[in-house]
């Protein structure tokens, strides 16, 4: 017989922070992908209305907002008509809130998988911010339809997009895994979930713009990393007067610190996931 | 010097017991960062709620071995299997596996209700870790394995549950993978079915990979496995090869013995009749935990008539595994011919059942002792005894027409005619 020549892997105790493992979430890709895709198209076969609910939920939030935030509480909107301003805010944002809803269940709700199979358990909260994405898609090709109905036509800040959606699903991904990690040990976390996303959404600039704030608060408003979002989104693609360097720059650093320390809980607490789900 | 497949140095697996630790809630992590002396009083209430699930288990398991794990519900199979394929971590302890591991803990992991029975190859494919490369070759194949073919694209809801449980089966043999972990799952379709099932692991093993099986079936693990590891309460008790095993688990760890026997002073009964002893045993009257099913089985009760005036009842009523009704027998003409003296003694007797009757499997018998007039019972037991019956003649010719079960709940030999 020759040497041992398979791949050894070693189980053992795990007690404290454990490596990350990168490497094994990129050799299980093709399961997050299929992950996703099974509760893509679950969705829009099981529901009605499919896809419509993508748009139902922005547009609806937009028109109540226009209305008490626009027209009766005339709240400054950058000199972009209103529901255009909160529109471009509210699909990221709502992109956020699935993304945390549904990540929030993800371990709960795949039990099954977590106790009879070997997988990395992080791709589920994962594979559940990716679900989003279809959602994401559809309600932004509603935006710029209302970009064209208002004629507002982008500006060069236009080629950043892409940036800011980059930190869009940075900042999903690392607050839906804190909250997948946290919810399988604290399940009453389900009940404060709704209420936090409602504080979360008064302290993002949807309804108003982060304008209203003066230097250097304004930066640090960007711990928040969805303010950074939301103003990135509104000035790439409107053409906000204020480039919201700051903001951004605060934005991207507080959502990296959020993915990484997220990741790294998650990675701690995971051994016990299958005794405990 | 042959390679290791699976190397177990000493695992230890603790859980918590009780209430409140399985899921805990803000309140209580809060108050454990604000009151440490607290922490410290929880911490030592917790050792002490805690219990070792596997204790100190270490073995080693060569590429190519086909192994059974046996032992009691709870003795810590499971937690073992789980522990191997990584799903949960050891307390203690470790284990190296060498190669791919793929796991079979429960048919049709991750499959969705609502998607097409192709949708659900692929999904389910991708969770025993096959590529979506790998499916797309071995589709056909899967879908001739799993006899779907018209249904393919036909939501698994509306399957049945015998198609759904073979389709999710067939995905699941055809993993390749150099270790396999089985864990009961062939508890499920028909009969036919699973012979194909136990066909396909025989083509795994004959491959030279390594398979882990847990099974309550003696005949299956018997059939498959040339090496067995007996658990009790967490420990390996005994690691030997296949036959000494299983016939170590029927004599001593069986759930419910061949043979039962009481004391006067505790024995179920009434002041009329107490139940000595129930036994299983073979024409010369040794008790027996198997029998071949070309044998003649006995059901020897021993019971003290007190009070009574007329002979009492015996009736046996046999059911199979899975607590199907067999049949009954009672005592009742053979009596009448006995005149009955009222005093108080110990009366033996024995039902025979001849050989050919039974089928291959846990027989599992209850007991009552009643008089008739006016009717009372005065002993019911449920499981009192049982035993198990095996085909020793299958055993030989493993691969022969007749290997594997042979459907029916009984097997009878009949008189053919030409």
């Amino acid at each position: 017989m020759a040497a041992q020549s398979k791949k050894i892997s070693v189980r053992t105790s795990q007690q404290g922070w454990v490596r990350l493992n990168l490497y094994e979430l990129w050799e299980y890709r093709e399961l997050l992908f299929i992950l996703a895709w099974r509760d893509i198209s679950v969705r829009y076969k099981q529901t009605f209305l499919g896809g419509l609910w993508a748009i139902i939920q922005p547009f609806v939030t937009m028109v109540i907002f226009s209305v008490i935030f626009g027209k009766l509480a005339n709240m400054p909107s950058d000199h972009i008509p209103y529901p255009l301003f909160s529109y471009t805010a509210l699909v990221p944002w709502t992109f956020f809130v699935t993304a945390l809803n549904k990540s929030s269940l993800s371990l709960i709700s795949s039990a099954n998988l977590i106790n009879k199979v070997y997988l990395p358990r992080l791709i589920l909260p994962i594979s559940a911010v990716i679900v989003g994405t279809m959602d994401f898609l559809v309600a932004f090709s509603i935006l710029l339809l209302m970009m064209l109905c208002y004629g507002s036509i982008p500006t060069m800040a236009i080629v950043f997009l892409p940036l800011f959606i980059v930190l869009t699903l940075i900042t999903s991904l690392g607050i839906g895994i804190w909250i997948a990690a946290l919810n399988v040990k604290f399940y009453d976390l389900q009940n404060a979930l709704p209420f936090l996303v409602q504080a979360w959404m008064f302290v993002t600039p949807i309804a108003y713009p982060s304008s209203l704030l003066d230097e250097p608060w304004r930066s640090l408003y960007g711990l928040n990393p969805m303010s950074g979002v939301v103003e990135g989104f509104r000035w790439a693609l409107l053409g906000t007067k204020t480039a919201p360097g700051g903001i951004m720059f605060v934005s991207s650093i507080a959502a990296w610190i959020i993915l990484v320390s997220g990741m790294f809980y998650f990675k701690r607490v995971e051994h016990s996931f299958a005794d405990y789900v | 010097m042959k390679n290791f497949s699976i190397k177990a140095e000493n695992i230890g697996k603790r859980y918590q017991l009780g209430t409140g630790r399985r899921y805990g809630t803000l309140k209580e992590a809060i108050s454990r960062w604000i009151k440490p002396s607290q922490n410290k009083k929880q911490f030592l209430s917790e050792a002490e709620s805690s219990m070792w699930a596997l204790n100190d288990i270490s073995f080693e398991i060569s590429q190519g071995e086909i192994v059974g794990l046996v032992g009691r519900n709870g003795a810590g199979k499971s937690t073992l299997l789980k522990i191997i394929a990584g799903i949960t971590p050891p307390t203690c302890g470790r284990a190296e596996i060498a190669g791919q591991i793929g796991c079979l803990l429960e048919v049709g992991a991750g499959f969705h209700p609502f998607l097409s029975g192709r949708e659900n190859i692929f999904l389910s494919g991708s969770i025993l870790g096959i590529s979506r490369a790998d499916i797309k070759h071995k589709f056909d194949e899967i879908v001739a394995f799993a006899e779907i073919e018209q249904f393919i694209d036909t939501q698994v809801k509306y399957y049945s549950s015998g198609m759904y449980t073979r389709l999710a089966f067939a995905v699941a043999a055809h993993m390749v993978v150099d270790i396999l972990i089985v864990d009961e799952v062939l508890a499920v379709g028909d009969i036919a079915f699973q012979k194909k099932c136990l066909g396909k692991i025989d083509d795994v093993a004959s491959d030279g990979r390594t398979i882990l099986f847990v099974s309550h079936n003696m005949a299956t693990i018997q059939r498959l496995c040339n090496r067995g590891l007996l658990l009790h309460h967490g420990k390996i008790i005994m690691d030997a090869n296949i036959n000494s095993i299983v016939s170590e688990y029927l004599q001593n760890f069986c759930d419910t013995p061949s043979q039962r026997t009481w004391q006067p002073e505790d024995a179920p009964g009434d002041d009329c009749i107490q139940l000595l002893s129930v036994r299983a045993i073979n024409l010369t009257e040794k008790t027996i935990q198997t029998t071949d099913l070309q044998e003649t089985v006995g059901i020897e009760i021993k019971y003290l008539i007190k009070k009574i005036h007329q002979w009492p009842v015996v009736i046996l009523h046999f059911y199979d595994a899975q607590w199907l009704h067999l049949f009954s027998s009672h005592d009742f003409y053979q009596k009448q011919k006995i005149s009955f003296r009222s005093s108080s003694r110990e009366i033996s007797e024995t039902c025979w059942i001849h050989g050919q009757l039974f089928n291959q499997g846990r027989i599992n018998i209850n007991i009552e002792l009643s008089s008739l007039n006016p009717r009372k019972n005065h002993v019911a037991i449920n499981d009192v005894v049982s035993f198990e019956v095996i085909d020793q003649r299958s055993l030989e010719q493993m691969k022969g027409p007749f290997g594997g079960h042979w459907p029916g709940v009984i097997r009878p030999t009949l008189k053919w005619e030409m």
